[in-house]
């Protein structure tokens, strides 16, 4: 009764003209960014945070979920119609979504996507409203060690989903909690790796950070390697979006399997939506009857890894507003727009915000509603903004990317610290060191290290708090699990069983 | 592509040392009840070169492949790259609503090749957008240059 009572205030927020407004334009916004290359959802909202310093927190906030779920549906587009994902999280949906549009059932492998989405993103928000406030109440048992604990444990589970080299993965996450470090020390007063530099003393802003490496990096990134592709299939009648009675048999366990799996995933910190839907298609073509079909435009393939995604972006809300932990680049951006508005997310924020936690809720079923309506009619807008040359857009990223540096402090100083971070990403991806856990690292760096230090000045330097507490002994035990995680999969590897891997650089 | 990786691999265990010497110097180590500010980068300087020694390792005893670092297409990425820093070392003059602008009409006639028209109709638009969507609604004290904006 409590949830159905506090559904009831969140949709007395969500229904409000303003947040209406900022809603679509979010799941707008969003669908737009999921099909233009080269800007994901964590530059998006990088590059509007400056300039939403003065709406409404609450209002803000809706946009931005609407961009992230947004982004799931709309990096659908590419994915099907030219092979190119337009966003990480739709890979997997390229493999029989363009198959699909090569037999003229392009606007099937739409439809499937955008009714799957749905429908597990609408489950994914009722299972939401039961999980999120339950995390909530179990945070509340959390002392310092068992947030750091936490830390530790999204830092080893970053090595867990990663493909390549695992030193790499924790060198990258180790430079990330080095930049959280500059500034000035909050226990003790000292400046730390300021290196004399006066701008410095107040660390290094996020907002900076990711316009140079998802804005600036990705424009030199995509200059040098551009997407591109051939459209299957150009024009599209209404008609062509209807499934057929097969269609529908064989999509529906797979939008609920994808749906179970994204929503599971997404509730592990840096598990992130694509690895949800990497799981959820791998899962489908094991419980397949016929598996040789994947690949070849078989609709569950498309169905399972769209389904999982969107629930998988739902779901992520949970451990950022109930502990206060990102579990993806993009909520650790929206977790520095929290920061940014002085709003500290966490258990206590059911209690202190609920305004705007169950308003964010009762704003999700809006957006996909609204989501689900523009993608079965909107599409053909859609493919015409496939036309647009890159040259053009990249200017845009650049503008924006600037302006939102520069406002940090009003100053040249973080331009020209954009400019830095932004070699730095390119260099990075070039030498194949991911970036995402050096995002989720510099976010979570400060409440790691605060973490550890309240800990041990609460139990006057012993360090039995860190196995006598369960929960941070079960914590500390998946971390150092997920750190070994590499030799466990080598040592498989040699014993002859399959090893399936997902790209850490694309959560 | 392999001297690449090993000049990167020398670079992560270099800043690892330097930061554990930086922070081993002149941070203290502990402090009155725990560790101190220099603690966490200490340890973090040491974790950097117990990882880069293995990927430097790796590298060494890797073979050479014919993957380049840089390709023929990263000139198009210097070009792009000496545009931004050159516009922004002339901001301070031109404004900050003149200066972008110039960076997208640029880079489309550097990307796309599109013509001089093209271009220059992008710039003022661009500059009166960012001049009145950014400076005046958004409120946001962009540097104004000799032209006022």
């Amino acid at each position: 009764m409590d949830v159905l009572h506090n559904l009831y205030t969140g949709f007395s927020v969500a229904l409000t003209w303003p947040n209406l407004l900022s809603c679509t334009a979010g799941v707008l916004f969003g669908q737009m960014i999921g099909i233009l290359p080269g800007i994901g959802a964590p530059t998006a909202i990088a590059l509007l945070l400056p300039l939403t310093f003065s709406l409404d927190p609450t209002s803000a906030i809706i946009m931005f979920a609407g961009i992230y779920y947004g982004v799931a549906y709309g990096g659908t587009v590419t994915s099907i119609l030219i092979n190119v994902p337009g966003e990480s999280s739709s890979v997997m949906t390229c493999v029989d979504g363009y198959a699909m549009a090569q037999r003229g059932r392009a606007g099937a492998a739409l439809s499937i996507s955008a009714i799957g989405s749905f429908a597990a993103g609408t489950v994914a928000i009722v299972l939401l409203m039961s999980f999120a406030p339950a995390m909530a109440r179990f945070a509340l048992r959390f002392g310092p060690a068992e947030y750091f604990g936490l830390g530790a444990m999204a830092f080893g589970l970053l090595t867990v989903f990663g493909s390549g080299s695992p030193f790499k993965i924790i060198i990258s996450t180790v430079i990330g909690i080095l930049i959280s470090t500059v500034g000035m020390d909050l226990v003790s007063g000292m400046p730390r790796l300021t290196f004399g530099v006066p701008q410095l003393l107040g660390g290094i802003d996020f907002i900076v950070i990711i316009c140079g490496l998802f804005g600036l990096a990705e424009v030199f990134n995509s200059i040098e390697e551009p997407e591109g592709g051939h459209l299957a299939q150009e024009q599209f009648k209404l008609r062509e979006t209807f499934l057929t009675w097969h269609e529908w048999v064989e999509s529906r366990w797979a939008i609920v399997r994808g749906g179970i799996i994204g929503f599971l995933v997404g509730l592990i910190p840096a598990g992130g939506i694509t690895t949800a839907s990497f799981l959820a298609y791998m899962a489908e073509k094991k419980a397949s009857k016929h598996p040789e079909t994947f690949g070849k435009g078989d609709i569950a393939g498309v169905a399972a890894p769209e389904s999982a995604n969107n629930a998988a972006s739902i779901s992520g809300f949970a451990p950022l507003l109930a502990l206060g932990v990102p579990g993806s680049a993009t909520t650790a951006v929206m977790l520095a727009g929290f920061m940014m508005w002085g709003i500290r997310p966490g258990p206590l924020l059911f209690t202190t915000k609920p305004d705007l936690v169950w308003g964010l809720i009762a704003s999700m079923y809006v957006g996909n509603t609204i989501l689900l309506v523009i993608n079965m009619f909107l599409i053909p807008l859609f493919v015409a903004m496939l036309r647009i040359p890159y040259s053009i857009l990249m200017g845009f990223i650049i503008v924006f990317a600037s302006i939102g540096a520069y406002s940090v402090n009003n100053s040249m100083f973080e331009v020209w610290l954009m400019v830095g971070f932004g070699l730095l990403g390119y260099v990075m991806k070039k030498l194949k060191y991911p970036i995402v856990p050096l995002i989720l690292a510099m976010v979570l760096g400060n409440l790691v290290e605060k973490s550890l230090r309240q800990a041990l000045v609460l139990s006057a330097g012993s360090l039995d708090v860190f196995y006598t507490r369960p929960i941070t002994v079960a914590f500390l035990l998946i971390a150092l699990l997920a750190y070994c995680s590499p030799l466990i999969r080598m040592a498989l590897a040699r014993a002859g069983y399959g090893k399936d891997v997902i790209n850490v650089e694309s959560l | 592509m392999w001297y690449a990786n090993i000049i990167a691999g020398a670079a992560v265990f270099l800043l690892g040392a330097a930061t554990t010497a930086v922070s081993w110097k002149t941070l203290p180590y502990g402090g009155e009840f725990g560790p101190g500010p220099g603690f966490v980068p200490f340890w973090m300087g040491i974790v950097l070169m117990l990882c880069a020694t293995p990927v430097i390792i790796t590298d060494l005893r890797a073979k050479a492949t014919a993957e380049r670092l840089f390709r023929p297409e990263t000139a198009k990425c210097l070009q792009v790259l000496a545009l931004i820093v050159g516009v922004f070392l002339v901001l301070p003059i031109l404004g900050f609503s003149v200066g972008l602008a110039l960076v997208t009409g640029g880079g489309m006639r550097l990307m796309g090749r599109h013509g001089w028209l093209a271009c220059g109709a992008t710039v003022v638009g661009t500059a009166v957008c960012i001049h009145f969507l950014f400076g005046r609604w958004l409120g946001i004290p962009l540097p104004t240059g000799v032209v006022g904006w």
